[in-house]
């Protein structure tokens, strides 16, 4: 499965607010397989979900802009693609799970119509049939299909939330983008949920782009793995990579800051100071200021990711060799 | 629902009584009474005083007000001084001429105001967004009499397209609907927008792209039965204050409804007329708002089901969680 | 409403309200309005120094003039400078605006206060009569208390005000409502502060911005409602120069003159804008997030 669903070339996205301008996301590259689940890590504010409406082409403009870059999806790059022809994209071959599964549904449709919707707009198909088909995906998502005209205020948010999964699955599409999508839910009903998108995923070979801060969840899940700061992909590799051959400075933080049971360690290791203010970068390494082995180069150039590994890429000046 | 209904127009019952108390209270104490409007001044005091126990116009004023509201539960609203005819048949001639007017201003208002604030929501800092929301400030501010006039100084004075008064046919409904519902036109657009502009920025707009949705639908379809709730509360207050506002209205363009009625009926000292006339308002408006608000049943299914008894979830446990 | 200690609040007070002026003296709109009720007032204070003529210097030689050098608006049937008594016209309606819309601030502050604070009996009770009040087109209340009470400026003041009242009650009401149960006033009451300081001191300034907001705008519907009521007969009465009733006195020559009934209304209508614009600002400035 060498094939590449996505690939994401040079993204750089703003947003202006006021006179002044928030860099997202900055000259962000990868590159996703078929079938392939990717975990993006990183704080909030990283720039995760950024990236994700940029790939649906979401981006509310103003204030937000994709400044430059590619992003192909089987061979189209979809910065260059008319309203239309996205239209096409969306919902059918590219779906999107939302963080908030209490807004993300319209409050005055029913769930089932909601379903039927999206089978709608992307198939001749009678009414009847796609009723039966909201039902069944319904099903699919652990929810009974008499529930299908009931009003998105007569559910639970674990419950919402499975109905958002229903509605981003309806059409099989071959890359779903799920975003955070357990971060608004109780603890109990998070691994429930997880669950069952991996299940999902796995039966319908679904590529799947999975936003989360958890990176205990990346490890049950996914591939491979991403972490993002301040907008950039800081290492990027497979879970045995980032899990066991850690690199790059902040995610050796990120790794210090969680709870391991494995070791005995008295206390965690948070990583000190704050995220860069997004409107003011600093001129080279974004992490410098929070980096343990900041050198004095770090503040002033910005380096290229370097593949310390064949597909363990790394953006840091440790590894560098001139 | 039924029970929702029954229990809103038991509501209306004390809002009513209310209105008579507080009208009637102001033209008890109105200098004037039956006796001087009726017998003229030519009349002697003892003609006067007469027809004043005729009327009962010497008993308490609490025994006054449980006659009158007698009267009303009847409906018998009394007899006009000026004509003599019975208060109801007089205001009931002129009350659908109101009626129409207030509703075709109401119309009117409704559809230029909420597409326009459709339209500027969506486009918004565009040219028609700044056009329209300048119009609106323009429609809010501008005295409805004073518009009145200058159309017919326009329309009917100079270019002598329109007819300057009455309503005896279609052409001449034009200029007093414009005139009535400009302010409410404003107004309505006012709401849509803000409404509209709220709803858009919410996350099931965003769903509803992501499924790939038409731009329109997602406008029409997801976004604006969501901002329907506070514009068709305008709209039913609109109405309250076209039925209103028809007094200046039929004023200046000489139009026979309860309007021109009341105002002249206040000049002569009519007062079961003025009486009769706010009370027939107020309870219209009344039964407006009643239809408001079970509008919002439609339009909204968690306020519908408020009004339902919660049905029996199918699925226990989970399914009876609600959430809202 | 974020909950926070009374001491943050007064220390956050000095950098918000310099937050608020920022952002109203970015809105030019809002600006030039003020500007226009500033000049208006002016006008009516000083219409003696500024009016060409006097309001009621008539002379029937001259009557009907149309706008030109000498008579910038025109006279009316009287040879009256139209100007002139626009000039002084401004006097009534700034009167009626600012007076009434004081006097049912006032009222409707005090009774929001006193049923919402109080709750229970004093709420139902003023609430329903509030309803009663709104049940009635405010035009056709302002009409029957005109109407009861004969025409005059204060008559017509209270004809107007008091229709207006119940917003403000409803307004109070409601915030103190959703600011009653915060920890702060908790807080307050168990250092034995009393109900008035309370409401004074601790409740009432957290209204304050819808409050403001309401007044100004409702100055601009006070000053509607008179106009409207002159223009029927039933508040100031011709030949004062009120501008509602100096269109009623020209709407006999409506189809010969237009000056007449042009000008009494442009007069209005800026008024009346420049209220309601000041109001958006206001709101802008004072709430941004119910700013769309």
């Amino acid at each position: 499965m060498a094939e590449p669903i996505l690939e994401v070339r040079n993204l750089t996205v703003e947003y202006t607010s006021g006179k002044s301008i928030v860099q997202a996301v900055n000259h962000l590259s990868f590159t996703l397989e078929r079938g392939e689940a990717l975990g993006l890590v990183g704080e909030t504010g990283a720039g995760k979900t950024t990236t994700a409406l940029s790939i649906m082409q979401l981006i509310t403009s103003p204030p937000g802009r994709i400044k430059s870059g590619e992003i192909i999806f089987e061979g189209r790059d979809l910065t260059k693609l008319s309203q239309s022809e996205l239209r096409k994209l969306r919902g059918e071959k590219i779906s999107m799970i939302f963080q908030d599964p209490m807004t993300a549904l319209n409050p005055v449709i029913t769930v089932g119509d909601q379903i039927c919707e999206v089978i709608h707009l992307h198939e001749k198909v009678s009414r009847l049939e796609a009723t039966q088909r909201a039902k069944k995906m319904l099903e699919m998502v652990g929810i009974p299909g008499e529930r299908y005209s009931d009003y998105p205020h007569q559910f639970s948010g674990g419950m919402k939330q499975r109905v958002i999964i229903a509605i981003a699955l309806a059409r099989n599409p071959s890359l779903l983008i799920a975003d955070e999508p357990t971060t608004a839910l109780d603890v109990t009903i998070q691994a429930q949920v997880l669950e069952m998108i991996e299940r999902i995923i796995k039966e319908l070979k679904t590529t799947l782009i999975l936003i989360t801060h958890d990176l205990g969840v990346v490890a049950d899940i996914c591939d491979k793995a991403a972490i993002m700061y301040a907008g950039e992909i800081v290492e990027y590799g497979t879970l045995d990579h980032i899990y066991n051959h850690t690199m790059h400075p902040y995610s050796i933080g990120l790794f210090g800051s969680i709870p391991n049971f494995n070791e005995d360690v008295r206390r965690l290791k948070p990583i000190k100071g704050l995220m860069p203010d997004p409107t003011n970068l600093p001129k080279g390494c974004s992490f410098c200021l929070r980096c343990p082995d900041c050198q004095d180069r770090c503040t002033k150039e910005k380096f290229s990711p370097v593949e310390v590994a064949p597909g363990h890429i790394v953006r840091c000046v440790k590894y560098i060799n001139d | 629902m039924l029970r929702f209904i029954g229990k809103r127009v038991l509501m209306m019952i004390p809002v009513l009584l209310g209105v008579s108390l507080i009208i009637f209270t102001m033209m008890y104490f109105t200098p004037g009474d039956a006796a001087d409007m009726l017998l003229g001044d030519s009349a002697t005091i003892e003609q006067k005083e007469q027809l004043r126990n005729d009327l009962k116009l010497n008993e308490p004023y609490l025994v006054q007000y449980i006659n009158y509201m007698k009267g009303v539960l009847r409906g018998n609203l009394g007899t006009s001084y000026s004509t003599k005819r019975p208060v109801t048949e007089e205001l009931l001639d002129r009350f659908p001429t109101t009626v129409k007017l207030a509703g075709a201003g109401v119309l009117l208002s409704l559809c230029f105001g909420v597409t326009m604030g459709i339209i500027s929501a969506t486009k918004q800092y565009s040219i028609f967004d700044n056009l329209a929301t300048s119009f609106s400030l323009l429609g809010v501010s501008i005295p409805n009499f004073w518009l009145a006039l200058m159309l017919i100084i326009i329309f009917a004075v100079n270019w002598k397209i329109l007819p300057p008064s009455g309503l005896s046919t279609p052409l001449h409904w034009i200029l007093p609907i414009i005139s009535l519902g400009m302010n409410s036109t404003a107004t309505i657009m006012r709401m849509t927008r803000s409404s509209m502009l709220e709803v858009v920025r919410q996350d099931y707009i965003r769903t509803a792209r992501a499924k790939g949705q038409k731009e329109l639908f997602v406008i029409l379809r997801h976004a604006l039965p969501n901002a329907l709730i506070p514009i068709i509360t305008v709209a039913g207050l609109q109405f309250g204050r076209l039925m209103g506002g028809a007094v200046m209205a039929e004023t200046v363009f000489s139009i026979a409804g309860i309007g021109k009625l009341m105002v002249d009926a206040i000049k002569l000292q009519n007062y079961p007329i003025v009486q009769g006339g706010v009370l027939l308002i107020a309870f219209s408006t009344s039964i407006v708002n009643l239809i408001i608000d079970i509008l919002y049943a439609f339009v909204d299914p968690r306020i519908r089901s408020q009004y339902i008894k919660p049905k029996k979830t199918q699925t226990a446990g989970k399914g009876a969680v609600t959430n809202a | 409403m974020p909950e926070k200690t009374q001491a943050e609040i007064v220390i956050k007070k000095q950098s918000q309200m310099k937050e608020i002026m920022g952002r109203f003296a970015k809105n030019k709109m809002a600006i030039l309005s003020l500007g226009v009720i500033v000049l208006l007032i002016l006008m009516a204070i000083f219409a003696e120094q500024i009016a060409p003529y006097g309001p009621d210097d008539q002379d029937l030689s001259r009557q009907f003039t149309y706008p030109c050098k000498e008579f910038l608006f025109g006279t009316d049937d009287y040879g009256r400078d139209i100007l002139s008594r626009l000039i002084y016209g401004s006097r009534y309606s700034l009167a009626v605006g600012l007076i009434s819309v004081s006097f049912s601030c006032l009222a409707g502050v005090v009774l929001g206060c006193i049923a919402g604070f109080y709750g229970q009996l004093a709420d139902n009770i003023i609430m329903r009569i509030v309803d009663v009040v709104l049940a009635i087109p405010n035009i056709l209340l302002a009409l029957s208390i005109a109407a009861a009470l004969g025409p005059g400026l204060g008559n017509l003041i209270v004809a107007v005000g008091i229709g207006a009242i119940p917003g403000y009650a409803r307004i109070v009401r409601a915030s103190i409502l959703s600011v009653k149960q915060m920890e702060y006033i908790e807080a307050a009451r168990s250092i034995g502060a009393s109900d008035f300081r309370l409401i004074v001191k601790h409740i009432l300034p957290n209204c304050l911005a819808p409050i403001i907001v309401q007044a100004t705008m409702s100055i601009a519907i006070a000053i509607l409602s008179a106009a409207s009521l002159s223009f029927l007969g039933l508040g100031i009465t011709p030949p004062t120069p009120e501008w509602g009733s100096m269109l009623s006195a020209g709407r006999a020559y409506i189809r010969d003159f237009w000056p007449v009934v042009t000008f009494p209304g442009i007069m209005i209508m800026i008024t009346v804008f420049a209220f309601n614009i000041l109001g958006d600002g206001l709101r802008d400035a004072l709430d941004p997030k119910l700013k769309v």
